[in-house]
């Protein structure tokens, strides 16, 4: 290779400082945690899977894996929900509100996590607008227990997740050529048919990048677990967090953040590859 | 390759780029300045210098700033900035670069300090620098060496006086059925969850060894719980919101939740309070001058500071023996000298703890699981 050509610029060229700085910073710490993972013990050289053994041998641990992933699809999928009404109002609204919407949709994102968890804790109590609601209502006699439950979690998360579902669909909806919802309705189509055949499939991309956020965050997160769940409602991260910095046992709190993260990847090539199907359809 | 023309730089935005980064450093810039606590040049002792001190958030880090930093500033010339962070986190970050600490002065709880690698993350105080040193109540000197408590942290019952009719007067009291689902305690992690444990198990015939009996205790309470608080500041909340009536809790941190105009109030159980003992340790391998960090500790042990620190609105019980206690803290722990108060509350031995800590740390978040 000549060495003139190594200092033309190329595009590649471009990503190198992020690249540098991801490899330091993120790459080989990412390298470390794994080599410790297969650690017998703390400082103890050697190659063992006794870690994951552990984890996995252990019913309460299995049982943290199974709520946290739970809680990813639960809040993923509520997400959805919620946020495609929201996403499919914003890209039709007329443009002077668009600038109000986006604010709105902003909005939860300028406060941080911390105080958002807050204002849940406030919420979801036994004295809190829900209950208070409910039981003015006459629906319930007693308080119903959200505080300090998986519940809870998965309601404060919701919220808090939101923008990151809704922001990548409306991305997508924005990019649906309008004619071809007209093309729809003048053979024939109704607007639900128009809905589920034509503009839902177009928008799966963004759907798609929307969940893998939205779920890859909320398994990873964990102030608000650790807030309103308590003591009493284990997620992964609360188990890192414990295990390595509690506990100071380092290995075991690399091995569970090692398969926390194989979660997290099977999740995300998973819907990745249902993305590429996605975006064969468009085509 | 069309993207390549969208970028093109004109004068003007040019301008406007680089006044917004000269401002944001301009106000970066301001932001060091008023933060750090710079003074006069004066000639002092330590011979000025600055150094890098932790201490907990809340009600310490307060008095840090308000109290113990204008001390140090005023005895010194030096300057201090303060770094609020959890006696594990400290401990973790100090494992974590040995050689290169990120702070130089730590305040940890007895339990993480304990267990820490004490000889390999720490200095032994230097007593000779440390004048006030000879004025600490003896219970609160180390007997290895290492740094004595800063101030003791009174941990006994917090309560609602508003939902709670009768206030209650014993740890037992906790298991009453009257506070079905209203009861809390931070876990087991948290120094005040461990101690709280330590304590049920010495009232029911065990030790600071063998809490078996305070795990049966905690089947009986889990009725109770409204849930498991991760640290004071959602058991703060708690309160305020009235999900939890009724919680093991510091004395100065209840005080400050009262004056913030919340309904509750703290009793000292018949048993006595637990003494959480807080020390500061210097930071081996720091660069700073062992003289200006001892400057900073003897500054913490002085009259005046100990003082301060045992008055509204911080109300720790003073290490300082020359340092009456008044007011509320007099009311709430029955005498005005600490030397007195001390013989009341309890001292756990954090040596004998550590060796099962872990253990019991990972038992506890099992079986209070819902």
């Amino acid at each position: 290779m000549n060495i003139a050509k190594l200092f033309t610029p190329r595009e590649g060229q471009l990503a190198l400082p992020l690249a540098i700085f991801l490899h330091l910073f993120y790459v080989i710490p990412l390298a470390v945690l794994l080599a410790s993972s297969f650690q017998q013990a703390a400082g103890v050289p050697g190659f063992s899977l006794g870690q994951y053994g552990e984890f996995f041998r252990d019913p309460v641990n299995l049982k943290v894996l199974r709520d946290t992933i739970f809680l990813g699809v639960q809040v993923t999928l509520a997400c959805l929900i919620l946020g495609y009404p929201v996403a499919y109002v914003f890209a039709n609204a007329p443009g002077k509100w668009k600038g109000i919407l986006t604010f709105l949709i902003l909005l939860p994102l300028l406060t941080s996590a911390v105080v958002r968890t807050f204002g849940w804790v406030v919420i979801l109590g036994k004295q809190g607008l829900v209950n208070t609601f409910l039981q003015n209502l006459g629906l319930i006699g007693e308080p119903i227990k959200l505080l300090f439950t998986h519940h809870g979690v998965a309601i404060a998360m919701t919220q808090i997740q939101l923008p990151l579902m809704i922001l990548p669909i409306v991305a997508s909806l924005s990019q649906v050529d309008p004619r071809l919802a007209a093309a729809s309705a003048s053979l024939g189509g109704g607007a639900w048919r128009t809905f589920w055949k034509i503009v839902f499939p177009l928008t799966l991309p963004g759907v798609i990048s929307g969940c893998l956020l939205v779920f890859a965050i909320t398994v990873s997160s964990f102030v608000t677990p650790s807030i309103i769940g308590g003591g009493q409602v284990m997620y992964m991260p609360t188990l890192i967090y414990q295990q390595a910095v509690v506990l100071l046992n380092g290995p075991f709190a690399a091995a569970v953040s090692a398969i926390l993260l194989a979660v997290v990847l099977a999740v995300v090539i998973g819907l990745s590859t249902l993305g590429q199907k996605s975006r064969a359809y468009i085509r | 390759m069309s993207d390549r023309e969208n970028i093109r730089f004109t004068r003007r935005s040019l301008l406007g780029a680089s006044l917004f980064a000269g401002t944001s450093f301009a106000l970066k810039a301001c932001g060091v300045t008023t933060s750090s606590t710079a003074t006069s040049d004066a000639a002092s002792p330590a011979g000025g210098g600055s150094l890098i001190a932790t201490c907990f958030a809340g009600s310490w880090e307060q008095f840090y700033r308000q109290v113990l930093v204008p001390a140090f500033v005023k005895d010194t010339g030096g300057e201090a900035r303060i770094t609020p962070m959890v006696s594990l986190e400290q401990v973790a970050q100090l494992t974590a670069s040995p050689q290169n600490p990120p702070f130089d002065l730590a305040l940890l709880d007895e339990g993480p300090f304990n267990a820490a690698a004490k000889d390999e993350l720490f200095e032994k105080l230097p007593v000779d620098l440390v004048s006030n040193y000879a004025d600490v109540l003896p219970e609160l000197k180390n007997p290895e060496g290492w740094g004595p408590t800063t101030g003791v942290q009174v941990m006994g019952i917090a309560y609602n006086p508003k939902l709670v009719s009768t206030p209650p007067s014993s740890w037992k009291d906790l298991w009453g059925s009257q506070y079905r689902g209203r009861v809390s305690m931070q876990g087991m992690k948290t120094t005040q969850g461990t101690s709280f444990m330590v304590q049920i198990a010495k009232l029911n015939g065990g030790s600071e060894t063998d809490i078996e009996s305070a795990f049966q205790a905690l089947q009986e309470l889990k009725p109770n719980f409204a849930g498991i608080a991760s640290n004071a500041g959602a058991l703060a909340t708690l309160f305020q919101q009235e999900e939890v009536v009724i919680a093991p809790h510091d004395l100065n941190n209840v005080v400050a939740l009262k004056q913030k105009g919340a309904d509750i109030d703290w009793v000292m159980p018949k048993e006595g309070g637990i003494a959480l003992r807080p020390a500061q340790q210097i930071v081996k391998n720091t660069k700073v001058d062992p003289k200006l960090a001892a400057a900073f500790i003897n500054a913490a042990l002085s009259t005046e500071v100990q003082q301060a620190m045992a008055s509204e609105p911080y109300y720790f019980v003073p290490s300082n023996g020359n340092v009456p206690l008044s007011g509320l803290l007099e009311e709430k722990l029955g005498s005005n000298s600490a030397a007195k108060v001390l013989e009341k509350l309890v001292l756990l031995n954090w040596n004998e703890i550590n060796k099962n800590r872990t253990e019991w740390i990972e038992r506890f978040d099992r079986e209070v699981q819902v």
